[in-house]
């Protein structure tokens, strides 16, 4: 088990944003959370990032008791998150963004061709082929390209374990399924992924697990196999599955 | 890109524009005071009398870098050159003692900005304008019933350190200025610490999910930023060998013109150290040039005003086209094709996904 989350509740005031969440994600496995607005989802990505700590509840890493209070903390355990819109720095080119925080330096300064080697490596292993150039600026990527940056930006530093925020959100037809395949590389390398989304057809596509929440409660989980989207759609809207039994 | 085209770009008016703004004051002063203006002499008084400036403006770069504006920089400037002098006048500490004392002021005055800024969240304009009155305030409460301070150790060897050495007749903040703005450049642009401090300033959530100490780059930012104030509060008090209350306000709306204008420089219009000096000589130069023509007094500020308002207009154009190309991948599908920017044209997005 890669991560797992044991009863972790996360309250705001009053509002209870998570209550008594069990989760698992598996390496090599793409897990997919899925849920309604204001269901949870961001809440639990924020407080497996380190961004929020959870009220109550445990977490594991590799089975091991962890806690994770900054974004550092995920960081250097190996997870990497990756934001729908705050994954780069968009006056960054791609090579200080893929790099930034963990720089490779030379005479205790910035070895610029050694980090244009690496992002070259990278973006080519992961078939990252559509970028012109890596000097270019991030501001100047489509949104699917963006996408595959910030992603190799995590393969590049070993993640473990990448969180992918509604990845296909912004993105057209073509670019969805660039960023799917590269989910599926990435689970494929023995990485886990957790894949947050409002699509169905995405979630189907590539995901090998699913977990829903509903009002803050983690209410149905298991192999993708078990369930249908038309179900799936009942959970997340009802929160129950009426028809199981049929 | 082939090399050549990259050297056309970066010798292109969009991306060196003071460069040839500033070519084109001299050839305009050469030609209308052929006798005075291209001389030896107004070379050394454009370097020697805005090195100063010069030292100002590098001092609010580095808080800038990071995202807060150091408004702060006028009172800094007045309140460490008479704490300063005041040290000279009533203490028998040495001239070292008294130097190291001074910059410890202006690293609390950066300090009272993190306060305000970092702790408070306080936006950094107006917290720092309330750190400039304090401070402005505090350099008359210093100062006392004296209208200014002039202990004979400023123009000692402390003036001599700080102010009059010279070589050739170039004086030494000249220096100051040159040796600060190359680390400055290669901090900025070679190292770590320097690239965060930029993701800090033009990303601050990004750089926060990247495990990027946000807080701790901007506190650092501010007090080095204080204690560069301090310095050049010293160099003003050395300057003219007294120190008064108020000396240093005249020197902070120059220094926010020329790091934007600086801003607008180069290829990828960020602040940037060689482009803060560029503007600040640039902008001295058209001063001084309008001085000899002899044009009314007031003609030099306006001059001035004129360009602090066309230099945050064209940084906040570079900026807001910056905005703009940041939005697209909201709108679904062909997202960047339309670019319009000098960085926006290059991807046909939705075709090159395939």
């Amino acid at each position: 088990m890669l991560l797992s989350l044991r009863g972790v509740s996360k309250s705001f005031g009053a509002v209870h944003a998570l209550q008594d969440v069990d989760l698992d994600v598996l390496a090599g496995k793409v897990t997919a959370l899925v849920g309604d607005n204001g269901a949870g989802k961001s809440t639990l990505v924020k407080t497996v990032a380190g961004t929020w700590q959870p009220t109550s509840g445990e977490i594991f890493w590799k089975d091991q008791r962890t806690s994770i209070r900054t974004p550092r903390d995920a960081d250097a355990l190996g997870i990497a998150t990756v934001y729908q819109d705050l994954a780069l720095c968009d006056n960054l080119d791609i090579v200080q963004n893929m790099f930034l925080g963990h720089e490779r330096l030379r005479f205790r300064l910035l070895d610029e061709n050694a980090m244009e080697r690496a992002a070259r490596g990278t973006l080519a292993e992961l078939s990252v082929t559509t970028v012109r150039s890596v000097r270019q600026l991030v501001a100047s990527l489509s949104g699917g390209q963006r996408q595959s940056v910030a992603v190799a930006r995590a393969v590049m530093r070993d993640a473990q374990l990448v969180i992918m925020d509604e990845p296909t959100a912004a993105l057209g037809v073509s670019q969805t399924a660039q960023v799917l395949a590269l989910i599926r590389t990435l689970a494929d390398r023995g990485i886990g992924v957790l894949l947050i989304s409002h699509n169905l057809n995405d979630v189907f596509s590539v995901a090998d697990r699913i977990a829903v929440l509903y009002l803050g409660r983690l209410v149905h989980s298991g192999d993708v196999a078990g369930y249908t989207p038309q179900r799936v759609v009942e959970i997340i809207t009802t929160g129950t599955l009426a028809t199981a039994a049929t | 890109m082939t090399r050549l085209a990259t050297l056309r770009r970066s010798l292109s008016p969009g991306s060196i524009g003071i460069i040839y703004v500033w070519a084109l004051l001299i050839v305009f002063f050469s030609v209308w005071k052929p006798d005075l203006f291209p001389t030896m002499s107004t070379v050394r008084s454009v370097l020697n009398l805005n090195a100063l400036a010069g030292l100002a403006a590098l001092a609010i770069l580095v808080p800038m870098v990071s995202g807060a504006i150091d408004a702060s920089i006028g009172g800094n400037i007045s309140l460490s050159g008479v704490c300063c002098a005041w040290l000279f006048q009533n203490t028998h500490l040495s001239v070292l003692a008294v130097v190291l004392i001074t910059l410890g002021i202006g690293a609390t005055i950066g300090l009272v900005n993190v306060l305000v800024v970092v702790v408070l969240k306080i936006p950094s304009i107006i917290g720092t304008l309330a750190t400039w009155l304090i401070c402005d305030s505090l350099s008359s409460a210093v100062a006392g019933q004296q209208s200014s301070l002039s202990p004979p150790q400023l123009s000692g060897s402390f003036g001599n350190d700080f102010a009059i050495a010279s070589w050739q007749n170039f004086t030494i903040p000249v220096l100051f200025v040159l040796v600060l703005a190359a680390v400055m450049g290669l901090w900025l642009t070679q190292t770590p610490s320097g690239r965060y401090t930029h993701a800090v300033g033009l990303n601050p959530a990004v750089a926060r999910n990247t495990g990027i100490r946000v807080s701790l780059i901007q506190s650092c930012a501010l007090v080095v930023g204080g204690i560069l104030g301090a310095f050049a509060g010293m160099v003003l008090a050395a300057q003219y060998a007294s120190a008064s209350p108020g000396s240093g306000d005249a020197y902070l709306l120059p220094a926010f013109a020329a790091v934007f204008l600086g801003a607008t420089q180069f290829r990828l219009k960020r602040f940037t150290a060689w482009g803060t000096v560029l503007a600040v000589f640039m902008l001295a130069t058209g001063e001084y040039g309008l001085a000899l023509a002899g044009a009314a007094s007031w003609i030099p500020n306006v001059f001035q005003g004129l360009a602090l308002i066309i230099a945050i207009g064209l940084s906040r154009q570079v900026f807001s086209r910056t905005a703009r190309v940041t939005k697209r991948p909201q709108q679904a599908g062909s997202a960047v094709s339309a670019g319009d920017g000098p960085h926006g044209t290059d991807v046909p997005a939705g075709a090159t996904l395939q």
